[in-house]
């Protein structure tokens, strides 16, 4: 009977409390439908890991399942890098080729990446941590998984919470910090929207173009921007539909099944419960907050020279939680004027966020690597 | 708290977006041209 019973004596508190961070990520997944396809694995794997003598994680001379999925996937970057091939293959990039004017909206909304790398430092985390911990502000889960990788930080569980749950959280987020910043009289800018018509060869050299050009500024951002640049491509050649269709659905599925519940592995509670964690997912929030509040200050800031006004909101839409912010701008627009549609300027300065994103990502990795 | 790292950090941080403004601006130039040549 003895044999039944014996591991329940190996019981700590701390397993309880993340079995506890498991279930509550479970419930926003299900309950609240809050990034479900990552913070379902992830809050499951939380609760597999923290198990005593859990066999999903090495035990001695044990090497579990999840550490041999992290170290065969995730710590060599595979992961994330796959499933930008399915992201670069779902995103239409023809608004922001339509207007690339507003891709400057998509750089000032990285604004938050660089706020708190400041504030990461501040409270004491070393300099790779603290870029690491930044690119939560990218607001990008494959570009703060590889960047977190490549730094080598020991903080990844806690990033890709932060990350994950702040991404889901933009419709929260966002809304208080732009009407605290913009007067309402801003808010009713009406912007005008003309369709203009991209060329088939521009949308194929785009991704090839933009590859090249990030890559000869930060030769570490290659792989990044460009497998999401190839998953584009595939997407726009026009001759490979069911590629594009495999990488859009089959790939995306398939990583992000294996994705969550294998970061879960640094989710074990000697790591993840620590004054440290809370501080990330208080510094997760300062970048969000801060993306938000770098986006529309540039748009306020533009609109002194400007005859013809922007709608500052529009900026938030540069943080690159695609395509929920581009929603969250639209929303306001209508709630403070019934005809202004904002949709198709906040999709192209979300859309400009995902490429913005991805080049500071770079940036972070040359300046700090 | 680290106020001196804080210190040394913010002209890296204020450059690293600028090269980032920098980089999107190449980008756009990129693009337009790409629209202008391509119609």
């Amino acid at each position: 009977m003895e044999i039944l019973f014996e591991n329940l004596m190996l019981i700590e508190w701390k397993m309880v409390i993340m079995w506890i961070i498991g279930g509550v990520l479970i419930y926003l997944a299900i309950k609240k439908n809050m990034e479900p396809s990552l913070l379902l694995p992830m809050g499951f794997g939380a609760i597999l890991v923290n198990l005593p003598l859990s066999g999903a994680v090495t035990q001695g001379t044990e090497v579990g399942i999840l550490d041999v999925l992290f170290n065969a996937c995730v710590s060599n970057e595979l992961f994330p890098l796959l499933l930008f091939v399915g992201i670069g293959a779902m995103i239409d990039f023809t608004p922001l080729l339509q207007n690339p004017k507003l891709m400057l909206f998509g750089a000032a909304a990285q604004f938050g990446i660089f706020f708190t790398l400041g504030a990461a430092t501040l409270l004491g985390f070393e300099l790779k941590d603290a870029a690491s911990i930044a690119v939560i502000g990218a607001a990008d889960g494959p570009t703060s998984i590889f960047v977190a990788n490549h730094f080598n930080s020991n903080y990844l569980g806690a990033i890709m919470v932060a990350a994950y749950s702040y991404m889901a959280l933009v419709p929260i987020i966002q809304p208080p910090v732009i009407k605290l910043i913009t007067s309402k009289k801003e808010r009713r800018i009406r912007m005008e929207y003309t369709e203009k018509k991209v060329s088939k060869t521009t949308k194929i050299l785009f991704p090839i173009f933009l590859t090249v050009i990030a890559g000869l500024i930060s030769p570490q951002s290659v792989a990044l921007v460009g497998f999401l640049m190839f998953g584009n491509l595939i997407r726009e050649c026009g001759v490979l539909d069911s590629l594009s269709e495999t990488a859009q659905k089959v790939l995306a599925n398939l990583v992000t099944l294996f994705l969550g519940i294998t970061v879960a592995a640094r989710m074990q509670a000697d790591a993840f419960l620590s004054v440290e964690t809370l501080m990330i997912l208080g510094l997760g929030l300062v970048a969000f907050v801060f993306d938000t509040f770098g986006g529309v200050m540039v748009a306020k800031f533009l609109n002194i020279f400007l005859k013809k006004k922007i709608n500052p909101m529009i900026g938030a839409a540069g943080i690159s939680a695609f395509p929920m912010s581009a929603r969250v701008i639209n929303k306001m627009g209508l709630e403070e004027d019934n005809q202004n549609f904002l949709l198709m300027h906040s999709i192209c300065v979300n859309v400009s966020g995902q490429i913005a994103s991805v080049i500071a990502g770079g940036l972070i990795l040359k300046m700090f690597g | 708290m680290n106020i001196n790292g804080f210190l040394e950090i913010i002209p890296s941080a204020l450059v690293g977006w600028a090269n980032v403004f920098a980089v999107i601006l190449i980008v756009v130039v990129m693009i337009s041209l790409l629209n202008k040549i391509f119609k």
